[in-house]
Protein backbone atom coordinates (compact mmCIF):
# COMPACT_ATOMS: atom_id res chain seq x y z
CA UNK A 1 0.00 0.00 0.00
CA UNK A 2 1.25 3.48 -0.88
CA UNK A 3 -0.11 6.40 1.15
CA UNK A 4 0.17 9.53 -0.98
CA UNK A 5 0.70 13.17 -0.16
CA UNK A 6 -1.56 15.60 1.70
CA UNK A 7 -4.02 13.04 2.90
CA UNK A 8 -5.34 11.45 6.05
CA UNK A 9 -5.60 7.70 6.24
CA UNK A 10 -6.86 5.27 8.83
CA UNK A 11 -6.27 1.53 8.83
CA UNK A 12 -8.08 -0.49 11.48
CA UNK A 13 -8.48 -4.15 12.31
CA UNK A 14 -6.50 -5.27 9.28
CA UNK A 15 -3.74 -7.70 8.38
CA UNK A 16 -0.70 -7.25 6.16
CA UNK A 17 0.91 -10.61 5.50
CA UNK A 18 3.65 -11.91 3.21
CA UNK A 19 4.13 -8.66 1.30
CA UNK A 20 7.33 -7.58 -0.36
CA UNK A 21 8.80 -4.32 -1.68
CA UNK A 22 12.10 -2.57 -2.03
CA UNK A 23 11.04 0.03 0.56
CA UNK A 24 8.12 -0.54 2.90
CA UNK A 25 7.19 -4.21 2.61
CA UNK A 26 3.61 -3.51 3.69
CA UNK A 27 3.15 0.29 3.68
CA UNK A 28 4.99 3.13 1.97
CA UNK A 29 4.01 6.54 3.33
CA UNK A 30 4.84 9.06 0.68
CA UNK A 31 4.16 12.31 2.52
CA UNK A 32 4.45 15.15 3.08
CA UNK A 33 1.56 16.45 5.14
CA UNK A 34 0.22 12.96 5.38
CA UNK A 35 -1.39 11.45 8.42
CA UNK A 36 -1.70 7.70 8.82
CA UNK A 37 -3.31 6.01 11.80
CA UNK A 38 -2.97 2.27 12.37
CA UNK A 39 -4.94 0.40 15.02
CA UNK A 40 -5.64 -3.23 15.79
CA UNK A 41 -3.56 -4.23 12.79
CA UNK A 42 -1.23 -7.18 12.30
CA UNK A 43 1.92 -7.22 10.23
CA UNK A 44 3.29 -10.66 9.54
CA UNK A 45 6.25 -11.71 7.43
CA UNK A 46 6.48 -8.53 5.43
CA UNK A 47 9.86 -7.95 3.85
CA UNK A 48 11.66 -5.00 2.28
CA UNK A 49 14.83 -5.57 0.33
CA UNK A 50 16.13 -2.15 1.34
CA UNK A 51 14.40 -0.33 4.21
CA UNK A 52 11.23 -0.56 6.26
CA UNK A 53 10.15 -4.19 6.48
CA UNK A 54 6.63 -3.26 7.61
CA UNK A 55 6.51 0.54 7.14
CA UNK A 56 8.58 3.05 5.20
CA UNK A 57 8.00 6.72 6.00
CA UNK A 58 9.25 8.78 3.04
CA UNK A 59 7.90 12.22 3.84
CA UNK A 60 9.22 13.68 0.62
CA UNK A 61 8.90 17.34 1.51
CA UNK A 62 11.74 18.47 -0.73
CA UNK A 63 10.24 16.80 -3.72
CA UNK A 64 6.85 18.21 -2.80
CA UNK A 65 8.16 21.75 -2.34
CA UNK A 66 10.03 21.54 -5.63
CA UNK A 67 6.89 20.43 -7.40
CA UNK A 68 4.91 23.32 -5.88
CA UNK A 69 7.47 25.83 -7.05
CA UNK A 70 7.59 24.32 -10.49
CA UNK A 71 3.86 24.12 -10.97
CA UNK A 72 2.23 26.96 -9.00
CA UNK A 73 -1.50 26.57 -8.49
CA UNK A 74 -2.26 30.20 -9.35
CA UNK A 75 -0.54 32.09 -12.13
CA UNK A 76 -1.05 35.61 -13.44
CA UNK A 77 -1.31 35.96 -17.16
CA UNK B 1 7.64 23.06 6.95
CA UNK B 2 5.78 19.98 5.84
CA UNK B 3 4.68 17.83 8.71
CA UNK B 4 3.49 14.25 8.58
CA UNK B 5 2.39 11.84 11.25
CA UNK B 6 2.18 8.12 11.83
CA UNK B 7 0.16 6.80 14.74
CA UNK B 8 0.31 3.11 15.58
CA UNK B 9 -1.96 1.71 18.31
CA UNK B 10 -2.66 -1.86 19.42
CA UNK B 11 -0.70 -3.28 16.54
CA UNK B 12 1.42 -6.40 16.26
CA UNK B 13 4.36 -7.02 13.98
CA UNK B 14 5.73 -10.52 13.62
CA UNK B 15 8.69 -11.56 11.54
CA UNK B 16 8.86 -8.43 9.41
CA UNK B 17 12.31 -7.76 8.09
CA UNK B 18 14.54 -5.42 6.10
CA UNK B 19 18.22 -4.59 6.04
CA UNK B 20 17.32 -1.32 7.80
CA UNK B 21 14.17 -0.76 9.87
CA UNK B 22 12.55 -4.18 10.15
CA UNK B 23 9.38 -2.57 11.47
CA UNK B 24 9.83 1.09 10.54
CA UNK B 25 12.28 3.20 8.60
CA UNK B 26 11.74 6.96 8.31
CA UNK B 27 13.62 9.22 5.94
CA UNK B 28 15.17 12.44 7.13
CA UNK B 29 13.75 14.93 4.67
CA UNK B 30 11.36 16.65 6.98
CA UNK B 31 9.55 16.69 10.30
CA UNK B 32 7.67 13.61 11.31
CA UNK B 33 5.62 12.77 14.34
CA UNK B 34 5.62 9.06 15.00
CA UNK B 35 3.74 7.47 17.88
CA UNK B 36 3.69 3.75 18.69
CA UNK B 37 1.47 2.73 21.62
CA UNK B 38 0.22 -0.54 23.11
CA UNK B 39 1.95 -2.59 20.43
CA UNK B 40 3.99 -5.77 20.19
CA UNK B 41 6.94 -6.11 17.83
CA UNK B 42 8.65 -9.45 17.80
CA UNK B 43 10.81 -11.82 15.78
CA UNK B 44 12.93 -9.27 13.99
CA UNK B 45 16.12 -10.71 12.63
CA UNK B 46 19.33 -9.05 11.57
CA UNK B 47 20.04 -9.74 7.93
CA UNK B 48 23.07 -7.46 7.83
CA UNK B 49 25.36 -5.76 10.32
CA UNK B 50 23.26 -2.57 10.09
CA UNK B 51 19.83 -4.07 10.60
CA UNK B 52 17.58 -2.14 12.95
CA UNK B 53 13.99 -2.50 14.11
CA UNK B 54 13.12 1.20 14.18
CA UNK B 55 15.33 3.75 12.45
CA UNK B 56 14.69 7.50 12.23
CA UNK B 57 16.86 10.37 11.07
CA UNK B 58 14.67 13.28 12.14
CA UNK B 59 11.39 14.16 13.76
CA UNK B 60 9.72 13.09 16.96
CA UNK B 61 9.25 9.54 18.16
CA UNK B 62 7.12 8.35 21.05
CA UNK B 63 6.96 4.69 22.01
CA UNK B 64 4.73 3.78 24.94
CA UNK B 65 3.46 0.53 26.48
CA UNK B 66 5.14 -1.50 23.76
CA UNK B 67 6.98 -4.85 23.83
CA UNK B 68 9.97 -5.83 21.74
CA UNK B 69 10.72 -9.55 21.91
CA UNK B 70 13.07 -11.98 20.25
CA UNK B 71 15.24 -9.78 18.07
CA UNK B 72 18.67 -10.20 16.58
CA UNK B 73 18.63 -6.67 15.16
CA UNK B 74 19.44 -3.39 16.90
CA UNK B 75 16.22 -1.96 18.31
CA UNK B 76 16.49 1.82 17.89
CA UNK B 77 18.74 3.96 15.73
CA UNK B 78 17.88 7.60 16.32
CA UNK B 79 19.73 10.41 14.57
CA UNK B 80 18.62 14.00 15.02
CA UNK B 81 15.50 12.78 16.70
CA UNK B 82 13.50 13.73 19.73
CA UNK B 83 12.49 10.45 21.32
CA UNK B 84 10.35 9.57 24.31
CA UNK B 85 10.29 5.91 25.32
CA UNK B 86 7.98 4.98 28.18
CA UNK B 87 7.02 1.59 29.60
CA UNK B 88 8.96 -0.25 26.93
CA UNK B 89 9.56 -3.95 27.59
CA UNK B 90 12.52 -5.59 25.87
CA UNK B 91 13.01 -9.34 26.11
CA UNK B 92 15.24 -11.90 24.44
CA UNK B 93 17.76 -10.04 22.33
CA UNK B 94 20.67 -11.72 20.64
CA UNK B 95 22.88 -8.93 19.36
CA UNK B 96 25.96 -10.55 17.93
CA UNK B 97 26.24 -9.22 14.40
CA UNK B 98 24.95 -5.67 14.86
CA UNK B 99 27.06 -2.82 16.30
CA UNK B 100 24.72 -2.00 19.18
CA UNK B 101 21.86 -3.74 20.89
CA UNK B 102 19.18 -1.48 22.34
CA UNK B 103 19.90 1.97 21.03
CA UNK B 104 22.24 4.24 19.20
CA UNK B 105 21.32 7.89 19.53
CA UNK B 106 23.03 10.92 18.05
CA UNK B 107 22.00 14.53 18.61
CA UNK B 108 18.71 13.70 20.23
CA UNK B 109 16.53 14.73 23.04
CA UNK B 110 15.96 11.40 24.67
CA UNK B 111 13.71 10.50 27.58
CA UNK B 112 13.66 6.84 28.56
CA UNK B 113 11.57 5.88 31.58
CA UNK B 114 9.71 3.10 33.40
CA UNK B 115 11.09 0.33 31.20
CA UNK B 116 12.60 -3.14 31.56
CA UNK B 117 15.34 -4.81 29.53
CA UNK B 118 16.12 -8.46 30.18
CA UNK B 119 17.43 -11.57 28.53
CA UNK B 120 20.20 -10.13 26.38
CA UNK B 121 23.16 -11.85 24.75
CA UNK B 122 25.40 -9.30 23.15
CA UNK B 123 28.87 -8.84 21.79
CA UNK B 124 28.36 -5.09 21.70
CA UNK B 125 27.20 -2.19 23.81
CA UNK B 126 23.61 -2.14 24.83
CA UNK B 127 23.36 1.59 24.37
CA UNK B 128 25.64 4.03 22.62
CA UNK B 129 24.67 7.62 23.20
CA UNK B 130 26.72 10.18 21.34
CA UNK B 131 26.15 13.88 21.31
CA UNK B 132 27.65 17.09 22.55
CA UNK B 133 24.31 18.78 22.94
CA UNK B 134 21.84 16.07 23.73
CA UNK B 135 19.39 16.35 26.55
CA UNK B 136 19.08 12.83 27.88
CA UNK B 137 17.27 11.48 30.89
CA UNK B 138 16.79 7.92 32.10
CA UNK B 139 14.35 7.21 34.89
CA UNK B 140 13.39 3.87 36.41
CA UNK B 141 15.08 1.55 33.93
CA UNK B 142 15.67 -2.05 34.96
CA UNK B 143 18.35 -3.97 33.12
CA UNK B 144 18.84 -7.61 34.05
CA UNK B 145 20.27 -10.88 32.83
CA UNK B 146 22.69 -9.52 30.27
CA UNK B 147 25.42 -11.76 28.94
CA UNK B 148 28.33 -10.32 27.04
CA UNK B 149 30.07 -12.67 24.65
CA UNK B 150 33.51 -12.10 23.26
CA UNK B 151 33.61 -12.16 19.50
CA UNK B 152 36.15 -14.45 17.94
CA UNK B 153 38.67 -12.88 15.61
CA UNK B 154 37.80 -9.27 16.38
CA UNK B 155 39.49 -6.62 18.39
CA UNK B 156 37.28 -6.68 21.40
CA UNK B 157 36.85 -3.13 22.62
CA UNK B 158 33.17 -2.79 23.39
CA UNK B 159 31.93 -2.71 26.91
CA UNK B 160 28.52 -3.84 27.94
CA UNK B 161 25.80 -2.28 29.94
CA UNK B 162 25.13 1.37 29.43
CA UNK B 163 27.67 3.42 27.57
CA UNK B 164 27.25 7.14 27.31
CA UNK B 165 29.90 9.17 25.57
CA UNK B 166 30.28 12.92 25.27
CA UNK B 167 26.93 13.75 26.69
CA UNK B 168 25.91 16.71 28.74
CA UNK B 169 22.96 16.73 31.03
CA UNK B 170 22.62 12.99 31.52
CA UNK B 171 20.46 11.94 34.44
CA UNK B 172 20.21 8.33 35.48
CA UNK B 173 17.64 7.53 38.14
CA UNK B 174 16.55 4.27 39.67
CA UNK B 175 18.55 1.96 37.47
CA UNK B 176 18.72 -1.69 38.37
CA UNK B 177 21.46 -3.90 36.96
CA UNK B 178 21.39 -7.56 37.89
CA UNK B 179 23.28 -10.69 37.03
CA UNK B 180 25.57 -9.18 34.45
CA UNK B 181 28.19 -11.58 33.24
CA UNK B 182 31.31 -10.41 31.50
CA UNK B 183 29.89 -6.95 31.32
CA UNK B 184 30.50 -3.45 32.42
CA UNK B 185 27.87 -1.13 33.78
CA UNK B 186 28.47 2.39 32.58
CA UNK B 187 31.20 4.16 30.70
CA UNK B 188 30.96 7.90 30.71
CA UNK B 189 33.47 10.05 28.88
CA UNK B 190 33.65 13.81 29.22
CA UNK B 191 30.13 13.92 30.49
CA UNK B 192 28.19 15.68 33.15
CA UNK B 193 25.57 13.65 34.85
CA UNK B 194 23.77 12.76 37.99
CA UNK B 195 23.21 9.21 39.14
CA UNK B 196 20.64 8.82 41.87
CA UNK B 197 19.18 5.92 43.78
CA UNK B 198 20.60 3.18 41.56
CA UNK B 199 21.88 -0.29 42.24
CA UNK B 200 24.72 -2.17 40.61
CA UNK B 201 24.95 -5.80 41.65
CA UNK B 202 26.79 -8.92 40.60
CA UNK B 203 28.84 -7.48 37.78
CA UNK B 204 31.76 -9.63 36.79
CA UNK B 205 34.98 -8.72 35.09
CA UNK B 206 36.24 -12.01 33.76
CA UNK B 207 36.01 -11.06 30.12
CA UNK B 208 37.43 -7.66 30.77
CA UNK B 209 40.46 -9.20 32.41
CA UNK B 210 40.99 -11.38 29.42
CA UNK B 211 41.34 -8.34 27.21
CA UNK B 212 43.56 -6.51 29.67
CA UNK B 213 40.90 -4.11 30.72
CA UNK B 214 41.16 -3.28 34.37
CA UNK B 215 37.70 -2.27 35.30
CA UNK B 216 34.07 -3.13 35.37
CA UNK B 217 31.16 -1.52 37.05
CA UNK B 218 31.65 2.10 36.16
CA UNK B 219 34.49 3.95 34.57
CA UNK B 220 34.57 7.69 34.18
CA UNK B 221 36.98 9.80 32.18
CA UNK B 222 36.88 13.53 32.58
CA UNK B 223 33.42 13.38 34.02
CA UNK B 224 31.61 15.80 36.25
CA UNK B 225 29.33 13.69 38.30
CA UNK B 226 27.16 13.36 41.35
CA UNK B 227 26.49 9.94 42.84
CA UNK B 228 23.80 9.87 45.47
CA UNK B 229 22.19 7.04 47.40
CA UNK B 230 23.82 4.33 45.27
CA UNK B 231 24.25 0.71 46.19
CA UNK B 232 27.25 -1.19 44.85
CA UNK B 233 27.16 -4.85 45.88
CA UNK B 234 29.24 -7.82 44.86
CA UNK B 235 30.93 -6.23 41.87
CA UNK B 236 34.44 -6.63 40.55
CA UNK B 237 36.49 -3.43 40.58
CA UNK B 238 33.37 -1.48 40.54
CA UNK B 239 34.20 2.17 40.33
CA UNK B 240 37.12 3.73 38.51
CA UNK B 241 37.42 7.48 38.35
CA UNK B 242 40.01 9.07 36.10
CA UNK B 243 40.44 12.82 35.74
CA UNK B 244 36.98 13.36 37.02
CA UNK B 245 35.30 15.75 39.42
CA UNK B 246 32.40 14.81 41.57
CA UNK B 247 30.80 13.94 44.86
CA UNK B 248 29.57 10.68 46.33
CA UNK B 249 27.00 10.86 49.09
CA UNK B 250 24.97 8.31 51.06
CA UNK B 251 26.31 5.45 48.95
CA UNK B 252 26.82 1.85 50.10
CA UNK B 253 29.73 -0.28 48.88
CA UNK B 254 29.35 -3.90 49.93
CA UNK B 255 31.24 -7.11 49.06
CA UNK B 256 32.99 -5.69 46.02
CA UNK B 257 36.10 -7.61 45.03
CA UNK B 258 38.50 -4.76 44.29
CA UNK B 259 39.09 -1.38 45.76
CA UNK B 260 37.65 1.65 44.17
CA UNK B 261 40.36 3.39 42.19
CA UNK B 262 40.83 7.11 41.84
CA UNK B 263 43.33 9.04 39.82
CA UNK B 264 43.48 12.62 38.68
CA UNK B 265 40.78 15.17 39.03
CA UNK B 266 39.76 16.89 42.20
CA UNK B 267 40.01 14.75 45.34
CA UNK B 268 36.66 13.48 46.43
Amino acid sequence: MRAGTQANYGIYDSTFENNYAKKGGAIYIEGPITSLSLAYTNFSQNVASSQGGAIYFANNSKRFENSVNKFPLFQRH
Amino acid sequence: MAFSSLTVVDTESNDSCAPQGCFLYAESYSKQNISITDSFIHNTRAETSITTVIELSSGNLQVKNTNFTNSTASLFKLDGTSARLENVQVNILNCQIVPFCIMQANAVELAFKDSKISGVISTRDLMVLNSQTASISFDNIEVSNVLGVKEVGQNFMQLFGLRASYITGLELDNLLFQNFTNTSGIILQNSSFELNNSRFTNQEERMLQEVNADFSGQQMFGANFVLSAENYTNNAQFLVLTSSNGTITSTDFNKNSHNTSYSGGVPL
